[in-house]
């Protein structure tokens, strides 16, 4: 008498403590190992281009910050650099670097919250992510002296920035700075030399770069896996070409190297920040004059930047009049999205969720 | 040995020396000590996880919220008792009693203080392992008749590792007797003029990481960890079977701390005073040792966990078992000056050999 | 100032014209566009998108080169009657979502794919959102 198997088939999700967001999966399993993944997702979808179509080009700027709401900054910029390059707009230098201290602070508090709860889903019960959030936290305040809110922040305008740094900003900033690489030795410390960490996640999870650039993957996703290309360097936009710093990019594609990546560019955006912050002009032009009821001639174009998830681009078409006739976004999560297949087939459950959470994705950016 | 306790001898014998009483106030006696731990650790383990990550636990209900385990069995209770309409009535009714009844018992046979313990067994060691190996078939029970694939997945990942990690355990505990002559609990505690884990830290090591794997605690807590299949094996209760299930993790703990603190740390001798007084200090001592594991490390995966038990712990055991019968054997009058120091060179040497058998990674791509 | 990649796409595949920085192209000729660009260098498809322009619908793709940090623009135009154009899913697999996503809002069929249903509206959805002539929105 022989034993007879068959697969079965598991949904995870979409209420699920560890997928970051509305999220659904349907795993066909064999024993432990996964033999197909079905993603489903549109939980989060609020239309968000079509809804940018039926208002004016300064209310769309709240709109692009629900995208990633993890890094809203971000988002506000690819559309804020296409509507300036159709109209014609300058942005004085000083609000640049506003633009980017800002920038590189949210990367530094996205990639945090990727690497935290990435050790929350292996099991670590919050310590590593409390830690984590520590610093975190202090982002956030100093955020919220800015811009006033702490996480829709609306801050880039047509032409430069919303509001000018007020007073307090820059010294502590500056403190907040000095004392940012101690916490990081504190928080590689704790990652690198856990072995049941190591054991975890090296050799879980491997993508090829040939793989990786087929599947349009960005962000540390792609160069995790070898592959050298980051928007800020190689194209650079705003004043991205006056900064000195490196590209950090991993040998294997496994969920090792993604962290790792994260958080060498957590020292790189320190590093940027430290550079813009001395560079950054006196003055107070924080913004361009732009009238208020904005038209902007026919025509289309095509920006993106580097958000911490990967290559974030908006398509703006405009028809002359004061609302956008089409304006896409590309979400690197959305494209990340299309390797998990490729990822996930031939690798066990277990693992299967901690190689999805190395993606970080962040469900309002897949959905829009 | 001095006086055993238990008196069986009908009429003329004193009335707290009749059999009936004396099973009547030791009944009470455990089942209060029992309930008491229990609801003081679930209350340690929240504000002491608390502190090690940086913030507070409970603090509302009760000053240093003490009562918040009160107030959380009195909000079970008056929760939907949903029993699923397809599961297995009568084995979801029979699981959680099976798995938290024989946590219990095990208390029989605790000696409490020198005169006093509920049953002077003179096989105690057998009957502990014995009643322990109950509570596992109820939780894979538990798993199975909720009719639900999680729960059968947390239901035979728990029964393989709690198998598995029984042998090391018997193996550790055999070298204890070897050296103790006696299975009693009692004349094991009585025997321990040093505690045990000078005399004998390998098996020390090897008991408790065995039973941390039995207790399903981190990080070998794949039975129940929350953030990849939900809840587990207990994902189809709710209401007061639910809570029987949550209290038989708090139970195993109370009891694995109690048999460690008993067996190796000298159960009921103190440095003043003897009695029930050291042997609650030894207690929780262990157990915040158990939540200093919890709190930092992250979890093993289920083949991970497997093959720490199989190709590590088992010949550690096997080794430790070797050489304390030919020490017994060979040398049974050794001066204790001798026994600990070789002891102790002893283990470092063993785990520092086989740790390099066994490495819990996978091989990573040639790249590397 | 027309890039030379432009030039080199007009004389091997059928290029409509080049108008500064992207070329338009027919959409039939969209696969031997994409290989050409592909074999010389061109190998990331970046985005794919559409626009509708009450006649017709208009695609862009965008391609990069990471090596030498370049990028290429197509445009195509296809008729409102019958939004077809070929599937880049089959060579690569980034455009796999993208298509889904622009069938799922506008309506525009990509032949070829092997798996072309809704993606972030839900199956029994009725109308294509995206399109200028849906009401009923905020």
């Amino acid at each position: 008498m022989s034993l007879r198997t068959e697969e079965f088939v598991v949904n995870v999700g979409p209420q699920h403590p560890s997928t970051h967001g509305v999220f659904r999966m349907r795993f066909t399993l064999d024993g432990e190992i996964v033999k197909d993944v079905e993603p489903i997702f549109g939980y989060l979808h609020r239309g968000v281009e079509k809804l940018m179509e039926m208002r004016t080009y300064k209310q769309g700027i709240p709109m692009t910050d629900r995208l990633d709401y993890v890094s809203a900054i971000n988002n506000n910029w690819p559309y804020v650099l296409a509507v300036e390059e159709l109209a014609g707009i300058s942005v004085p230098q000083r609000a640049e670097f506003m633009r980017v201290i800002m920038s590189e602070m949210q990367r530094i508090s996205s990639h945090i919250l990727a690497v935290g709860s990435q050790m929350n889903d292996m099991g670590s019960f919050y310590t590593v992510f409390m830690y984590m959030f520590r610093e975190r936290e202090k982002l956030t305040d100093l955020m919220e002296m800015v811009t006033g809110q702490r996480m829709m922040y609306n801050y880039m305008r047509f032409g430069g920035v919303s509001m000018d740094f007020p007073a307090e900003f820059v010294p502590q900033l500056k403190k907040f700075i000095k004392v940012f690489p101690k916490y990081m030795a504190e928080y590689e410390d704790m990652l690198y030399d856990n072995e049941i960490f190591l054991a975890r996640t090296k050799g879980v999870g491997c993508f090829k770069p040939e793989d990786a650039i087929n599947i349009s993957t960005s962000g540390p996703v792609l160069r995790s896996t070898g592959v050298d290309y980051d928007l800020r360097r190689d194209k650079p936009y705003s004043v991205y070409d006056k900064f000195e710093f490196d590209v950090p990019v991993g040998k294997n594609g496994d969920v090792y190297d993604r962290v790792w990546v994260r958080m060498e560019e957590m020292k790189q955006s320190v590093r940027i920040i430290e550079q813009a912050l001395d560079m950054m002009p006196g003055g107070n032009r924080f913004c361009s004059k732009v009238p208020v009821a904005l038209h902007i001639p026919e025509g289309f174009t095509y920006k993106e930047i580097e958000s911490p998830r990967g290559m974030l681009g908006c398509y703006l078409e405009s028809d002359g009049s004061d609302k956008p006739y089409r304006c896409h976004f590309r979400a690197p999560a959305f494209i990340n999205l299309t390797a998990l297949k490729t990822m996930l087939v031939g690798q066990k459950l277990a693992d299967a969720i901690i190689i999805f959470g190395s993606v970080d994705l962040s469900m309002g950016e897949v959905d829009r | 040995m001095d006086d055993a306790v238990l008196v069986t001898t009908i009429g003329a014998t004193p009335w707290y020396e009749n059999f009936w009483v004396h099973l009547a106030i030791g009944a009470v006696v455990a089942i209060a000590f029992f309930f008491f731990f229990i609801v003081m650790y679930i209350w340690t383990e929240r504000r002491v996880i608390g502190l090690f990550q940086g913030r507070l636990g409970p603090n509302r209900v009760g000053p240093l919220g003490l009562i918040q385990s009160v107030a959380d069995v009195i909000k079970v209770m008056f929760k939907e008792d949903i029993v699923p309409d397809k599961s297995d009535k009568l084995l979801f009714w029979l699981a959680p009693f099976m798995a938290f009844v024989p946590v219990m018992m095990i208390l029989a046979v605790v000696p409490f203080s020198e005169n006093f313990q509920i049953v002077n067994l003179n096989v105690g060691i057998l009957y502990v392992l014995a009643v322990s190996a109950i509570s596992s078939i109820g939780v894979f029970m538990s798993g199975y008749a909720g009719n639900n694939k999680y729960g059968l997945i947390g239901g035979m990942r728990g029964l393989a590792q709690f198998i598995s990690y029984e042998i090391p355990l018997i193996l550790s505990l055999a070298s204890l007797v070897l050296i103790s002559n006696t299975f009693s609990v009692n004349g094991l505690v009585q025997a321990q003029t040093l505690p045990n884990i000078l005399m004998m830290p390998l098996a020390f090591v090897v008991y408790f990481v065995a039973s941390l794997a039995e207790i399903s605690r981190t990080p070998f807590d794949i039975v129940e960890c929350d953030s990849e299949i939900v809840a587990g094996f207990n994902i189809e209760y709710s209401s007061m079977k639910f809570a029987m299930l949550y209290l038989v993790e708090y139970g195993e703990a109370v009891v694995t701390s109690v048999l460690v603190a008993t067996l190796f740390l000298g159960g009921w001798h103190g440095f003043f005073i003897d009695g029930p007084i050291p042997l609650i200090i030894k207690m929780v001592l262990v157990f915040l040792f158990i939540l200093w594991i919890r709190a930092t490390l992250p979890r093993l995966r289920v083949d991970q966990s497997m093959g720490f038990c199989w190709k590590f712990l088992l010949p550690v055991a096997l080794v430790n078992l070797l050489f304390t019968a030919a020490r017994m054997t060979f040398f049974p009058d050794l001066s204790n000056w001798i026994v600990i120091p070789a002891s102790f060179v002893f283990t470092a040497i063993v785990i520092y050999l086989f740790a390099g058998l066994f490495k819990p990674g996978r091989k990573v791509a040639e790249n590397d | 100032m027309t890039k030379k990649i432009y030039e080199e796409l007009q004389e091997n595949c059928e290029c409509a014209r080049i108008c500064g920085d992207y070329a338009e192209i027919v959409p039939d000729s969209l696969p031997d566009c994409a290989l050409f660009l592909k074999d010389n260098g061109y190998d990331y498809l970046d985005m794919i998108t559409a626009s509708d322009h009450i006649d017709e619908f208009i695609l862009t793709y965008t391609f990069k080169n990471l090596k030498d940090k370049d990028d290429v623009m197509l445009r195509a135009s296809v008729s409102r009657e019958n939004p077809e154009i070929p599937s880049l899913s089959n060579i690569w697999i980034g455009a796999d979502f993208q298509e889904r996503e622009l069938y799922d809002l506008m309506g525009i069929i990509f032949t070829g794919h092997n798996n072309l249903k809704r993606i972030v509206l839900w199956d029994g959805f009725e109308g294509h959102p995206q399109r200028k002539d849906y009401k009923n929105v905020a």
